[in-house]
């Protein structure tokens, strides 16, 4: 029996039909992707002529916030920077910790970065990838030879980039915290700590 | 000049005798930049049985982290007294050296600032230089020869960084990094009141470089100390804010230096 040239058509748009590639779903972001998304929403954000002035700046921080909760795993950053502490607290404690750790995070990248890319240019250094560990070197360029080296350091968990560490101009700022929150715990007590945190995220 | 070079020299020696009362402290660590790994990386269980007597309990060393013991503690058995020295550098920053940086900034255009900065920053060639050398960095030993020519005539005695705008990027290596790019382990953290943080091993090439600091051999040491001085406030003044933005997120000062210092010159030596 020979198969009509019909046949072979109905087929073939059966067969394109049942694997489109416009319903294919989109290939998650990379990690130099994430970096470069990131960066350039919260650029938006702080050129938007909606948004400037004193008045403004809390939806502009709020805004700013958001995009990075987005983007960091404060989760995971929480868990490593408390070390074994972290699996002698409560669900309760752990979801606080995550939370005051988050804004102090975020506090921390927001002034020593975020703030300068209003006016800065951002370039894209090096992007390496092992594994579910990656790294994303950008350089912030601004006038009168000013330059920031940033270093992103990013893990993937349910095939979803994260950052999960800053560094700049070399230092850690997770293994800065960590060392800190180190120091708290071995000289006073987690309840220090936390005390600590409140106080510093609620000023 | 020679009253300079021998206060340096004495210098060299106090810390040669920490050097030594800190024994092994220093062991030799292996491959080039075995010299970081006491940085931040080295097993607490080495450093903690080299350096004797040490105070110091296991457990505080180890931290209560996960990992390898020590991988996130940094190497500071001196602590009570590197924590009391520091209090008293962090006063005096910010009663004396912050006013000072902040009046001058005041009066003081960026410009000139910047431009101050890179002539001491200029001044300072002969330690990179040999330091570059010492550590087999030919191209950045010509290239702080190259930049030391063009930026003293062309620019101003190093006012203008005219060799960076040609090409010639600077290098940053001074006496404590080449010992450990030599094996030389850094040794206990060690704070000294009016200077910056450091290692011993670092505290050692501190002394050395002021020795090829070229300044201290022509200028009374009054001069040289004013000098210094105005280095100090102006370096100041060009990191008012930054030091401010650090101090807000941070929620122990000592601590927080004492990492960004290691972690820093970890990767300073690896470069």
């Amino acid at each position: 029996m020979t198969i009509s040239r019909g046949a072979l058509i109905l087929v073939a748009t059966l067969t394109f039909l049942g694997h489109p590639p416009f319903l294919t779903p989109a290939r998650a972001a990379g990690p130099q992707d994430r970096v470069q998304q990131t960066l350039a929403a919260v650029t938006a954000v702080l050129r938007d002529p909606a948004l400037q002035g004193a008045d403004s700046q809390p939806e502009r921080r709020r805004r700013v916030r958001n995009i990075i909760y987005d983007t960091f795993d404060f989760d995971e950053m929480a868990r490593e920077s408390l070390g074994p502490t972290w699996d002698r607290l409560t669900p309760s404690q752990q979801e606080e910790f995550v939370r005051l750790f988050g804004n102090l995070f975020e506090g921390s990248y927001n002034r020593l970065v975020l703030r300068f890319l209003g006016d800065r240019q951002a370039t894209y250094d090096v992007e390496s990838i092992e594994g579910n560990h990656a790294m994303v070197q950008t350089t912030l360029i601004g006038g009168k030879e000013e330059r920031l080296s940033v270093e992103y350091q990013l893990a993937s968990r349910h095939q979803r980039w994260g950052v999960v560490d800053v560094r700049l101009d070399g230092v850690s700022l997770a293994m800065n915290y960590r060392a800190q929150f180190n120091k708290i715990l071995r000289n006073s007590s987690y309840d220090t700590l936390v005390q600590r945190m409140r106080s510093k995220v609620e000023k | 000049m020679r009253a300079n070079s021998q206060k340096s020299w004495w210098w060299s020696i106090a810390l040669l005798i920490i050097f030594v009362s800190a024994g092994p402290g220093f062991v030799p660590a292996a491959g080039a930049e075995g010299g970081a790994a006491g940085l931040a990386g080295a097993p607490a269980g080495a450093q903690v049985a080299a350096v004797t007597p040490s105070p110091v309990p296991e457990e505080t060393v180890q931290g209560t982290l996960e990992g390898a013991p020590g991988e996130s503690e940094d190497y500071d058995p001196w602590e009570p007294f590197n924590e009391r020295t520091f209090r008293f550098n962090w006063e005096l920053d910010r009663y004396v050296i912050k006013p000072a940086a902040t009046g001058w900034d005041t009066v003081a255009p960026d410009e000139v600032q910047r431009g101050l900065g890179r002539m001491f920053e200029n001044v300072g060639m002969p330690r990179r230089f040999l330091n570059s050398l010492l550590q087999l960095k030919m191209d950045g030993a010509g290239r702080e020869l190259a930049r030391f020519l063009l930026n003293s005539t062309f620019g101003f005695a190093g006012f203008l960084d005219v060799a960076t705008t040609a090409g010639l990027e600077a290098s940053d290596e001074d006496t404590g990094q080449t010992l450990a790019v030599w094996g030389v382990g850094p040794g206990p953290y060690l704070v000294i009141p009016f200077l910056p943080p450091m290692t011993v091993r670092d505290g050692i090439g501190f002394g050395v470089d002021g020795l090829l600091n070229p300044i201290s051999y022509f200028a009374p040491f009054a001069a040289s100390a004013g000098m210094k001085a105005s280095d100090t406030v102006n370096g100041r003044s060009l990191n008012l804010e930054i030091f401010e933005d650090v101090e807000e997120g941070t929620l122990d000062m000592y601590s927080a230096v004492r990492n960004g210092y290691l972690q820093r010159r970890e990767k300073a030596i690896r470069e």
